[in-house]
């Protein structure tokens, strides 16, 4: 029903347009020049504010179009999963299971889809999802959030879900703030958006955000790292309420997030020290797992320095371990290929299980304050 | 109530309704009837012969009189007794009320009058930030008889001096200490009249030995601080402090006994205060240690949170005997009845307060908290199924404690960062001694 419902609109817009459909393929704007042997081609249409997602190798993507949507991008296949409209998507570390958060009256649905577009597990969840990620061993965590309004004012509960896919997601609140009515009431329909979190690739730690709305100040964004382990965290920054995304790079070692005014800020992973900072706004950003590509507002900046520029308003996803970058622009997805990564190129070898496990530890003891910075430097390569 | 009775009574409401306020003199008809005691202790008061009526000090307003509105505080007194007033808040009964009382909005059945005893009427402000967490676990009945009724003498010249009543013989008679200076916190009313300076007092002709108020309360002094040495807790109050406080006591001691006696005999109870302070030292080390190891049982975050200081080991003044764990109410006992009943017992020249009552079991308290923290830890190897003499913590687990240990204050930042390279230095987190 979906497919032919797309079909007859595909149809009726190629009426309407067909001497420029024929004179042109939907194209992304460029600003500067992409680098040497970089190509962009697009994908499939899709819902300019749906949601999307990419597997870690860069194979699959996932995306709104009228219904949900799955793409093989070394096939070209698509395959329609479910018309009903998801809000958030992840795929999982191994790129064999899509998990999607469907809104239903007050709650929320999470379903997990195999490569067949099958439903294999489902659970409900009080609240409205904010975000979904994948841990590698096949679980979910899904940040929640609900708003209750009172005659006096509203309040406001962040819960962090995590769920095997069999029982019951076990829950952990990570936040309760009271709002202004007002802001309740302006903020509402977007706070599902505005409350993303992102998972370490370590695993261990989450970046998240909490609405901060002191009396007398305008609402803020808080930004959060917080310790999945020893469930303590630490307050990044305060930002504009257009700052919606974050980004951890690969090695876990550097924090990207844009002030949403004026400025974008690299990170030590503990948020002590501003390693570069960007002119840019930073309202949709991303890096590559090197943390040698990133993407703020459109600007493409490689090792650094601004290299091309998509429109503002595109948001992408980088994959591949950095080599692929998906863009959404308008109602198009594109993928641009063959981008240098000097940074993963120069990356050595990567860490063993225990050195990983090493890791972890330290830093949770760091997020504990039993060791400093200085002393996670110095034990950082002495597993 | 007879005729006539009531018809003053009806005129007097009228002239209520009319005015909205009474003077002095409309108050004695009806109180003779109502509060007859209070009348009469007035009408043979100093405050009577001086014509100081019932407005001077309750005011003029009744409808507020009525609701506990306008009660007669030390400020009201210190209208006219401005001196006493001032030696009274410079003392330490000044700070009494401070010591006893903590916020009570959070208490059930609070009553909202009270709020006025800590903050500026019509505020939030707070006259003090000081709070007593033993307070503020008390019901609101409890809080009343237990607390308030001894620490209100901050507030109220009444505490000593009964509300109508301004006969000096009630003031010059140490019973009227014995109200809250006793019991087993604080005895100095029983060590008094047990020592030497009691019972001469007792069985010989007056004047023959000093009572409270010849030492305490000097030529009718208000500062009931005058020569103390020490602070509420034992400790010594800082050097120059002390200098000067020593030599007013020694002052007033030589009034009877030759200088070099009175400062040999103050300076022996200096070493009984030092050295009984060192075993509870000792104590607080061992308790504080195993907190830092979390073997406190239960441990902080797993009883109802300390009213101050929430899910923090507390073994300072605002420690608790309650929801505590039971060695700490072991230490509670050693510090707030043993130590206090040592040091106070010698100098007042009480030899068995400072021996049996205070020191020696002082000493046992350690005793029983050495051997309780014996078992908890061995309990903590036995939970872990290991044998007692194999208790062994992690590197993780080591660095908590030493962490423990240096917010609590037991390790200088210097000795804490020593402590810690010498841990990380092996740098392996997974190994166990």
């Amino acid at each position: 029903m979906a497919e032919a419902s797309r079909l007859l609109r595909g149809l009726a817009l190629a009426a309407l347009l067909l001497p420029s459909a024929w004179a042109a393929a939907p194209s992304l704007p460029v600003s500067g020049r992409l680098p040497a042997g970089a190509k962009v081609v697009a994908l499939a249409p899709i819902e300019a504010n749906g949601p999307l997602a990419v597997d870690a190798a860069g194979r699959k993507v996932a995306y709104l179009d009228g219904g949900l949507w799955s793409k093989d991008l070394v096939s070209g296949a698509t395959r329609t999963l479910t018309p009903d409209r998801p809000i958030h998507l992840a795929w999982s570390t191994d790129g064999e299971a899509l998990a999607a958060a469907f809104e239903q009256s007050g709650k929320s649905l999470i379903r997990v889809f195999d490569d067949q577009g099958r439903s294999t597990a489902e659970t409900t969840l009080p609240g409205r999802v904010s975000g979904l990620q994948w841990r590698g061993d096949g679980t979910l965590l899904v940040l929640t959030f609900t708003v209750e309004r009172f005659r006096f004012g509203t309040y406001m509960e962040q819960v962090l879900h995590h769920w095997d896919r069999k029982g019951e997601p076990t829950a952990r609140r990570l936040n309760g703030s009271t709002l202004m009515p007002k802001v309740a009431e302006q903020l509402e329909a977007s706070l599902a958006h505005m409350l993303a979190f992102e998972l370490s690739p370590l695993q261990d730690e989450i970046l998240y955000y909490r609405l901060y709305n002191p009396p007398a100040l305008k609402p803020q964004l808080r930004l959060v790292l917080y310790h999945l382990g020893s469930g303590l965290e630490r307050i990044l920054a305060d930002v504009a309420l257009a700052a919606v995304g974050a980004a951890f790079s690969g090695a876990g070692d550097r924090i990207l997030y844009g002030n949403g005014e004026q400025e974008s800020r690299l990170l030590d992973p503990w948020g002590e020290r501003v390693l570069a900072r960007y002119p840019v706004a930073g309202k949709r950003v991303a890096m590559s797992p090197s943390g040698g590509l990133l993407l703020l507002d459109g600007q493409l900046f490689i090792d650094g320095r601004l290299a091309a520029s998509f429109p503002a308003e595109s948001r992408g996803l980088f994959a591949a371990g950095g080599r692929a970058l998906l863009v959404q622009y308008g109602a198009q997805l594109y993928r641009v290929s063959g981008l240098p990564d000097g940074a993963a190129d120069r990356a050595i070898v990567p860490p063993t299980e225990a050195e990983t496990a090493h890791r972890r530890e330290l830093r949770k003891w760091l997020s504990e304050g039993l060791i400093t910075t200085e002393d996670y430097r110095l034990q950082e390569g002495k597993p | 109530m007879t005729h006539k009775a009531g018809r003053t009574v009806l005129y007097l409401a009228v002239l209520v309704l009319l005015t909205g306020t009474l003077s002095a003199e409309d108050c004695l008809p009806c109180h003779q009837q109502k509060t007859p005691a209070a009348v009469r202790q007035w009408e043979q008061s100093a405050h009577a012969k001086a014509r100081v009526g019932c407005a001077a000090c309750h005011g003029t307003d009744h409808a507020r009189i009525d609701k506990g509105q306008a009660p007669v505080d030390l400020k009201v007194c210190g209208t006219c007794h401005a001196k006493a007033l001032q030696q009274h808040q410079a003392s330490r009964h000044g700070m009494a009320l401070h010591t006893g009382w903590g916020c009570i909005r959070n208490l059930p059945d609070r009553n909202m009058d009270e709020c006025r005893f800590c903050h500026e009427a019509g505020t939030e402000t707070p006259k003090s930030t000081v709070q007593c967490a033993r307070f503020l676990k008390q019901s609101a009945a409890m809080g009343q008889v237990g607390c308030n009724a001894c620490h209100q003498v901050e507030a109220s010249c009444a505490s000593c001096h009964s509300n109508h009543g301004t006969d000096l013989k009630i003031v010059r008679d140490p019973n009227v200490c014995a109200t809250c200076h006793m019991g087993p916190d604080h005895p100095q009313w029983e060590m008094w009249q047990t020592s030497r300076h009691g019972t001469l007092f007792t069985s010989a002709a007056p004047g023959t030995a000093p009572s409270c108020q010849t030492c305490h309360m000097p030529q009718g002094s208000h500062d009931v601080s005058v020569g103390l040495t020490l602070t509420s807790g034992g400790d010594r109050l800082p050097q120059a402090i002390r200098t000067a406080r020593r030599a007013e006591m020694l002052g007033l001691c030589v009034t009877c006994h030759s200088a070099a006696f009175a400062k040999k005999e103050l300076e022996r109870d200096d070493a009984v205060q030092q050295e009984s302070l060192a075993i509870v030292k000792e104590a607080e080390r061992i308790v504080g240690d195993l907190g830092d190891h979390r073997l406190l049982d239960p441990m902080p975050d797993q009883r109802p949170p300390h009213p101050l200081r929430g899910e923090a080991l507390v073994l300072d003044g605002q420690m608790l005997y309650e929801d505590t764990s039971h060695i700490e109410r072991l230490l509670f006992k050693m510090k707030k009845y043993d130590f206090a009943k040592t040091i106070k017992g010698a100098y007042h020249n009480n030899p068995a307060y400072t021996h049996w009552y205070g020191n020696a079991e002082l000493k046992m308290d350690l005793v029983d908290i050495k051997a309780e923290a014996n078992r908890l830890r061995e309990r903590k190897a036995l939970l872990a199924g290991k044998s007692a003499g194999a208790a062994s913590e992690s590197v993780e687990e080591r660095l908590r404690a030493l962490k423990a240990k240096l917010e609590r204050g037991g390790l200088s930042p210097e000795e804490y960062q020593q402590e810690k390279a010498r841990l990380l230095a092996p740098a392996q987190p997974n190994k166990r001694d």
